[in-house]
């Protein structure tokens, strides 16, 4: 870990999954790194700088997008297809993060070159394993562009 | 679309046709043997009764001829018989052959026999004396007796009677002739002949002519007289098709097929035979009574027939026209029935498309429903088992703020599943429960719907208003006011920071139709969700609870009563109006259901 701390942008309807995935990052003192909006739209327009995100101190380019795959407004599929057909955007890996252990949901992140996907565990300490481990992997040891 | 279906099902199952089919062809064999048997029929009794008549005709002419023939004949022997016997005549014939050169006696004889050739027509009438030399002949010209009637004359002078010499032919002048021998007796009491008379008679003058006239017109006709000499038949008089025949013209008796052999062998009435010339004809034979003559009226068959043959092409004609016909009709109705059969068939087979189409529409809703709903039940599932190891750690760890927040989600995404649960319930009846169908007023409706929310609308300001409340529907009444329920819900839930909150429902009237419309001043809805609001699970705004399914639920009501719904908004902070119609609802109530 060198240079600039890792922005990780959530993006995440439920509240309180959103919550779950802040206590976990505070407890490894990552909270302060996290960037949370609740829809499909808004990531995008945070992403592009746009709609109250134009400040790039307020809003920093994040290392790490966490999308959640059932959005409002704008599909979690569709926020990944953008994100990686925009040659702006295209570098930043795009972890998915969802309940959703469909196949065919799988099958399209991956085709749509999500970097990662994850299934929200439904045991307690199985979610908060998962995050650790997302945090030494992908905050820790995972080397990024610049 | 199940009803139409159903239709489609039922006018006309594959095995039809091809019954139809055979049955048709049945119905088509049955008239066409009917039609052949009937021209069949007609033609045989036509023949019959045309060829009946026909003979009756020639029976007819037949009799006529032998009639005036024996006329004829009777007549001849009257004018012989005025003389035979006649004492003025023998004494007058007598004065003569006695003084030949008074001129007084050869005069009145003369005269006498002259009146008798020209009024009775008879070619020459030769005076014979006792040795059969000829004294006076009228008219006046030197012909010698035939040795045909000198050979007879000494039997005629010895006789009494009148003799009929039979067509005979003169050597001298190769004519055929018939004669009348009269033997002319000295006088009362005495019959030592004194001479002879002959008549001399050219059947060429009358007894031809007359014998060939035909009373109709017809192209083949004739009548032939013919006697019999020792084993064959005799033709005394010309004929039509063949010339010089008259005691030329000699036919076997054996020939029986010959009308003329049978004539002379007395046989009477009809007979089809071949005549002289070997073609086929219909004759009428007669004999001719007090004489060796026969008669033969006859026509060629192909002219008896060319009526019958004309009438056979006119009915073969006319056969065929009405088989034409019969086939016509019934290919017309075959066709017909392979036009239903190929439309129902096309029918059947595009609601079968459809059909498949709507259920496969159906299995993606349903496979999006699954998905979605174990999604969104799981999410919960996740928050509350998370959230119960977080309030384990924090009840040991004391930190009672931390164990509030924790109960807080968990109560919260419990709450958030008995909702999911109850719409999924609420959305898997409509459709399946049977509805009870009432009268209601669009005022009733909306007073059902604010039983529910009235108390959310009181606590924001709402002031909702009700254009045309007498407006009549008939339908399920708490479906229908679910309907408003939802839409007024969604409207209050998404006023924003209106200050003056309003909701306004009514009707319109567009392109002949009833539409509804709930209509708010509240945030509006963008233009890219105006599709999106309607699916099922679809929150446009995750902090503002619900399940997502509330629209998607009016939906599937309105689409109950084959209706749609839409909405129309300028875009966010212009507010909404959400327009559906409800046409089997509407519809019933025009027709004054």
């Amino acid at each position: 870990m060198k240079g600039e701390p890792i922005v990780i942008l959530l993006v995440e309807d439920d509240e309180a999954h959103a919550e779950i995935v802040r206590r976990n990052f505070e407890a490894s003192h990552l909270a302060n790194r996290l960037i949370h909006v609740t829809d499909g739209q808004t990531a995008l327009d945070y992403l592009h700088r746009r709609n109250g995100f134009s400040n790039p101190e307020k809003s920093p380019r994040p290392g790490i997008v966490l999308l959640d795959l059932r959005l409002p407004k704008l599909d979690g599929m569709e926020v990944l297809k953008l994100i990686k057909a925009d040659p702006s955007l295209g570098t930043i890996p795009v972890v998915i993060l969802t309940t959703s252990r469909a196949e065919a949901d799988l099958v399209k992140a991956y085709d749509n070159h999500a970097n990662s996907y994850l299934v929200k565990p439904v045991d307690f300490g199985q979610f908060t394993e998962l995050m650790e481990t997302f945090g030494y992997y992908w905050l820790a040891w995972n080397q990024y562009p610049h | 679309m199940n009803s139409l279906f159903r239709d489609a099902a039922q006018e006309t199952r594959p095995g039809d046709v091809h019954v139809t089919s055979y049955i048709l062809l049945l119905i088509f064999g049955l008239l066409a043997a009917g039609i052949i048997t009937l021209s069949y029929l007609y033609y045989h009794h036509f023949k019959a009764n045309y060829r009946k008549e026909y003979e009756k005709q020639l029976s007819a002419i037949a009799k006529l001829k032998v009639g005036e023939l024996t006329q004829w004949r009777t007549e001849r022997w009257g004018d012989a018989a005025v003389l035979l016997n006649n004492a003025a005549f023998s004494a007058l014939v007598r004065r003569f052959f006695e003084n030949p050169e008074a001129p007084e006696t050869a005069g009145l004889l003369r005269e006498w026999l002259e009146k008798y050739q020209t009024i009775f027509q008879y070619d020459q009438i030769f005076l014979l004396d006792a040795r059969s030399a000829t004294r006076m002949t009228i008219p006046e010209t030197l012909t010698n007796l035939t040795s045909v009637v000198s050979q007879r004359l000494p039997e005629v002078l010895q006789s009494d009677q009148v003799t009929f010499l039979d067509f005979y032919r003169d050597e001298t002048d190769h004519g055929v002739y018939l004669a009348i021998l009269v033997p002319i007796l000295q006088g009362l009491g005495s019959s030592q002949p004194l001479g002879a008379l002959v008549f001399r008679i050219n059947p060429k003058t009358y007894l031809y002519p007359f014998i060939k006239r035909w009373p109709t017109y017809s192209k083949t006709a004739e009548t032939l007289l013919v006697r019999r000499e020792g084993n064959e038949a005799v033709f005394l008089n010309e004929l039509r098709f063949a010339t010089n025949t008259a005691l030329n013209l000699r036919m076997s008796l054996d020939r029986v097929v010959s009308p003329a052999a049978q004539a002379v062998l007395g046989r009477e009435g009809i007979m089809e035979g071949f005549d002289y010339r070997g073609v086929r004809v219909l004759a009428a034979l007669s004999t001719i009574p007090d004489s060796p003559w026969s008669l033969v009226a006859r026509v060629d068959t192909t002219e008896v027939y060319a009526v019958v043959r004309e009438r056979r092409w006119l009915v073969i004609g006319m056969m065929v026209i009405l088989l034409f016909s019969a086939g016509a009709c019934v290919g017309l109705i075959w066709r017909q029935q392979r036009v239903r059969f190929y439309r129902d068939q096309a029918r059947l087979s595009s609601a079968l498309a459809q059909s498949a189409k709507e259920l496969q529409e159906k299995n993606v809703e349903l496979e999006r429903f699954l998905y979605t709903a174990s999604h969104d039940l799981k999410s919960p599932v996740v928050t509350v088992k998370t959230f119960l190891g977080y309030l384990g750690k924090d009840i040991a760890t004391g930190d009672t703020g931390r164990i509030e927040k924790d109960i807080q989600f968990i109560r919260s995404a419990t709450d958030t599943m008995a909702r999911l649960l109850d719409n999924l319930l609420d959305i898997s009846r409509i459709g399946r429960v049977v509805l009870v169908s009432v009268r209601v007023t669009l005022q009733e409706l909306v007073n059902d719907a604010l039983r529910a929310v009235s108390g959310r609308l009181a606590s924001q300001g709402v002031i909702l208003t009700v254009n045309d409340p007498a407006v009549l529907v008939f339908g399920d009444r708490v479906r229908l006011a679910e309907i408003f329920q939802n839409l007024i819900d969604n409207a209050v839930k998404f006023m924003g920071n209106q200050k003056e909150p309003r909701i306004e429902i009514g009707v319109e009237s567009r392109d002949a139709e009833t539409v509804f419309f709930v209509r708010d001043n509240g945030d509006g809805i963008d233009p890219r969700y105006h599709e999106k609001v309607f699916a099922l699970f679809e929150k446009l705004n995750p902090k503002i609870e619900g399940t997502g399914m509330g629209l998607a639920l009016v939906k599937r009501i309105v689409e109950l009563y084959d209706g749609r719904i839409w909405v129309e908004s300028k875009g966010t902070g212009q507010g909404a109006c959400f327009y559906f119609t409800l046409p089997a609802a509407v519809e019933s109530i025009k027709r004054g259901a």
